[in-house]
């Protein structure tokens, strides 16, 4: 059965809140981690099972060390006068590319190779089952993962503390049976509505950014238009 | 439209205003194409809300305008014995109190924003099968735009003093710095653009205080009017230049040994009360007659002009009280 990535239960009711990540890769598979993410994304549909008898690793801020953004703070201002100089390196495309992310999230995904989205189950389009995340939307996310060289790190939970997360920057997009109506648009950035996405066909199916890291947002809009139409 | 109330409009004026009339719809109908050329654009950028609720309220003061002309035309009634003059200092009033309001909400808005650290929102759009980034589009559209207030706003402004309509000369005067506000919108896009989320909330501040400072020039010129202050300029620089007249005019007559003047400006015509002190101890009503007609006829602005006999000037009229 495919195994993708680390799943992240969020905690139900009844379970005590302790998110608890079960890594799979072994020490000296995560050294190769590039390429291992080419060919488990490539090969969806195999198996990859993790590795079993290892203990349950924390999630903590240091197992990613590189956490939130240092790339979007290198892009702050210096003086007002670069502000002039941006306008007109940025008009004149010199180097600038526009949009640029705040935070660095796309930035970030490509350097780090790592996706985090979370899920929140929607009907078989995207089915959670354990561990286990998987459907057609699941697929959509990690091959667009994929595109920026990727692999996705799935987080499982509910809406609400999807965009929790998305707000603290723990998670780079969240994906589910979220529509066009959704109530999270003024705490997360939110996708044009796609109508043909794959198992919600016929649904303005939107998913959530964080707020504002508009490169990331347009490369997703991008794909998608390219993979499933506007 | 060839008079106001009971004021026949000279040539010059009925032209003035025909145009004006002409371009405050001309404005109207640019600026409703305009705010429906923003929403087909508007994003998360706190700049382009605020730039598009700007364009909304410099409606009022054209709709008040024109809405006001149909009421000043009026000749004076039983019911309204003075005309239906300061119906266009109510639309001024209305005017001035809207972009007040709206103005210092939008500033909280985006300093709430600013201090929130809210970033800002702009996706994509799809357009003839390519995917564009939305800001693009906000930034060709403000570039457009910006191009029509500055040939309605002289042209207004070229109108204004003919008129002496301060509705028609504060309009004016905004959307000749209307400019100033589409600029800002599109360095707060470019700021998304970049990176620099800060520069959107900063931009929409600076509209947003723009509004608010339009929005106390209005009332402000407004009250003053409507508690009748003495009648100034259409720009309110100076006292107008037509009490100085009045006043030179009366005293020019060999009845009259001085003479003072209150002058209050009704919207667009004046109230004229002339004291006179005669030389002798007796007044012809021929004389009070005919130097009530030469005020009359100075300026068409002249709409109620009574002349009051009196022993001792009125200090607030001369202007020996008080500033002058």
């Amino acid at each position: 059965m495919p195994r993708r990535g680390v799943i992240r239960r969020m905690p139900s009711l009844e379970t005590p809140r302790v998110p608890v990540v079960k890594v799979w890769r072994t020490a000296d598979a995560r050294a190769d981690a590039g390429r291992e993410t080419v060919r488990i994304l490539r090969r969806r549909g195999s198996e990859h099972e993790p590795t079993d008898g290892r203990a349950p690793v924390r999630r903590t801020a240091q197992r990613h060390p590189s956490g939130r953004s240092p790339a979007g703070r290198h892009t702050r201002p210096l003086a007002p006068t670069a502000l002039v100089i941006g306008c007109i390196l940025a008009l004149t495309g010199c180097g600038i590319s526009i949009p640029t992310d705040p935070d660095g999230t796309l930035q970030r995904v490509v350097r780090t190779g790592e996706l985090r989205a979370g899920a929140s189950p929607a009907g078989t389009a995207l089915v959670v089952d354990g561990d286990r995340v998987s459907g057609a939307l699941a697929d959509l996310v990690e091959e667009f993962a994929a595109e920026q060289g990727a692999r996705v790190i799935w987080t499982v939970g509910s809406e609400e503390a999807l965009v929790e997360d998305l707000e603290q920057g723990d998670l780079d997009l969240a994906v589910g049976e979220m529509t066009d109506q959704t109530p999270w648009s003024d705490r997360a950035s939110v996708t044009r509505p796609y109508t043909d996405l794959p198992g919600l066909e016929g649904r303005k199916t939107v998913l959530l950014l964080p707020l504002g890291e508009n490169a990331f947002q347009s490369a997703l809009e991008t794909y998608l238009d390219e993979e499933v139409g506007p | 439209m060839k008079s106001l109330g009971r004021t026949d409009l000279p040539t010059e004026q009925q032209r003035a205003l025909r145009s004006a009339i002409r371009w405050e719809w001309f404005t109207i109908g640019y600026t409703a194409v305009t705010i429906a050329l923003i929403a087909f654009v508007l994003g998360g950028s706190q700049a382009m809300k605020t730039a598009w609720i700007e364009d909304m309220l410099s409606l009022i003061p054209q709709i008040s305008f024109l809405v006001a002309l149909l009421f000043i035309r009026r000749p004076p009634t039983r019911a309204f014995p003075f005309g239906l003059h300061r119906t266009m200092g109510v639309g001024h009033l209305v005017a001035g109190v809207a972009l007040l309001t709206v103005g210092g909400t939008l500033a909280v808005e985006s300093v709430m924003g600013l201090i929130s650290a809210e970033h800002p929102a702009i996706g994509t759009v799809q357009l003839f099968g390519r995917t564009v980034w939305l800001g693009w589009l906000m930034i060709a559209v403000m570039s457009i735009i910006v191009i029509g207030p500055f040939i309605y706003g002289r042209a207004k402004a070229r109108l204004a003093p003919v008129l002496h309509n301060k509705v028609l000369y504060a309009d004016a005067d905004m959307s000749k710095a209307d400019w100033t506000t589409t600029v800002a919108s599109i360095v707060g896009v470019l700021g998304i653009g970049i990176g620099w989320w800060w520069l959107d909330g900063a931009a929409a501040l600076f509209i947003s205080v723009g509004i608010v400072w339009d929005g106390y020039r209005n009332a402000r010129a407004a009250v003053l009017d409507l508690i009748d202050q003495r009648a100034r300029r259409y720009d309110d620089a100076a006292p107008h230049p037509l009490i100085g007249r009045i006043v030179a005019e009366l005293d020019h007559e060999p009845w009259v040994d001085r003479s003072a003047v209150r002058m209050r400006d009704m919207g667009q015509v004046f109230h004229v009360e002339a004291f006179v002190v005669p030389t002798g101890r007796r007044v012809a009503v021929e004389d009070l007659d005919r130097a009530r007609r030469t005020v009359s006829e100075l300026d068409w602005k002249m709409q109620d002009v009574s002349i009051v006999v009196v022993s001792s000037l009125p200090e607030e009229a001369t202007g020996h009280r008080g500033r002058a």
